[in-house]
């Protein structure tokens, strides 16, 4: 009965269980006096002095000197720039690259300018000779599509007799086989 | 965050100066908002803002307590003031000492429902206790205030 005393002295007895002491109150003039003492104990607590807060904008500037952690911060960044990456690299063609990562012949046939024509003969050995230095040779379409390092271009030039004027393509030579 | 502070500082240093003293009152409440911070994005709402923060303060007092064996004493507060009676300021001081040789539990309880304000079930979220625990101990640390006051 004491606890439940206490529970409806503040409000949080259940309405039959207070109902009830509500009846016990009405006739028993000591636990009246009893709940009397509880609510006033009760309201000298509240009416004590509270301290005076300090601190508080001490309390902002943690906040805000903190380092949040990695997650909330640098890896939404790197996340973003990695995203960026990916789509750039999706979307541009090769430039100065002599090997592209994935390239597929496909989707890249007809995007270079630089077009080279070399006799059908000799198909074979300008294969040879670019992969002889490092390039990569794929086929693309009824042509082929050479990559070659820079340094490749002018000897290339030289031993197939292509043009003079041939810029070093950064896409690709696309190479016409003609009989 | 900022709003949280300026809407709960308050609060949270009475709980703590209440909790553990002034002497370490504002670098526990601060240590409360900086855990917060931390952990605002696992704050599901389902107690208010303010229950969850009193939490985090229960845990970051008993946590200095632990660290510093801070033993609270009656505030260092002016408990006179020009309109009290020399009657009144002997209670307050009486009362303010009672409340804080009360047991560690009892005074959780006394300090977050008669003091914060905080319902039976809010009590029992901020201190991870069945509400029939709180109800008890708030009944027996009344039983102790008043056997300390002589009332």
């Amino acid at each position: 009965m004491n606890e439940d005393l206490k529970a409806y002295v503040d409000g949080e007895l259940p309405p039959d269980a207070a109902e009830r002491l509500r009846a016990a109150l009405d006739a028993d003039p000591a636990l009246c006096a009893e709940a009397d003492a509880l609510r006033t104990l009760a309201t000298a607590l509240r009416r004590l002095p509270e301290p005076e807060p300090v601190g508080q904008a001490a309390t902002l500037a943690a906040l805000g000197r903190r380092p949040v952690a990695l997650w909330r911060s640098w890896l939404p960044a790197l996340a973003a720039c990695g995203l960026l990456m990916v789509v750039v690299s999706g979307l541009s063609r090769p430039q100065g690259r002599w090997v592209p990562a994935g390239w597929n012949p496909s989707r890249a046939r007809g995007a270079g300018p630089v077009v080279a024509t070399i006799p059908a003969v000799r198909r074979g050995a300008f294969v040879r000779y670019v992969r002889a230095s490092g390039g990569q040779v794929r086929r693309d379409g009824a042509g082929l599509r050479a990559f070659y390092p820079p340094s490749v271009h002018e000897p290339l030039k030289r031993h197939f007799l292509l043009p003079e004027d041939l810029p070093w393509p950064t896409d690709g030579l696309r190479v016409r086989l003609v009989r | 965050m900022d709003r949280v502070v300026k809407d709960h500082y308050d609060a949270v240093y009475r709980f703590c100066a209440r909790r553990i003293g002034l002497a370490r009152a504002g670098d526990t409440a601060q240590e409360t908002f900086l855990t917060a911070q931390r952990a605002l994005g696992r704050f599901r709402g389902e107690s208010s803002l303010r229950t969850w923060l009193l939490g985090i303060a229960l845990n970051e007092c008993r946590r200095t307590i632990r660290r510093h064996g801070a033993d609270p004493l009656p505030l260092e507060v002016d408990l006179a003031s020009p309109t009290d009676d020399a009657a009144a300021v002997v209670d307050r001081q009486a009362l303010a000492a009672a409340l804080a040789r009360l047991s560690d539990d009892h005074r959780e309880v006394v300090l977050l429902h008669e003091l914060q304000g905080l319902t039976y079930e809010e009590v029992a979220a901020v201190l991870k206790v069945p509400v029939g625990t709180v109800k008890s101990r708030l009944h027996h640390a009344f039983l102790n205030l008043r056997k300390e006051l002589g009332a």
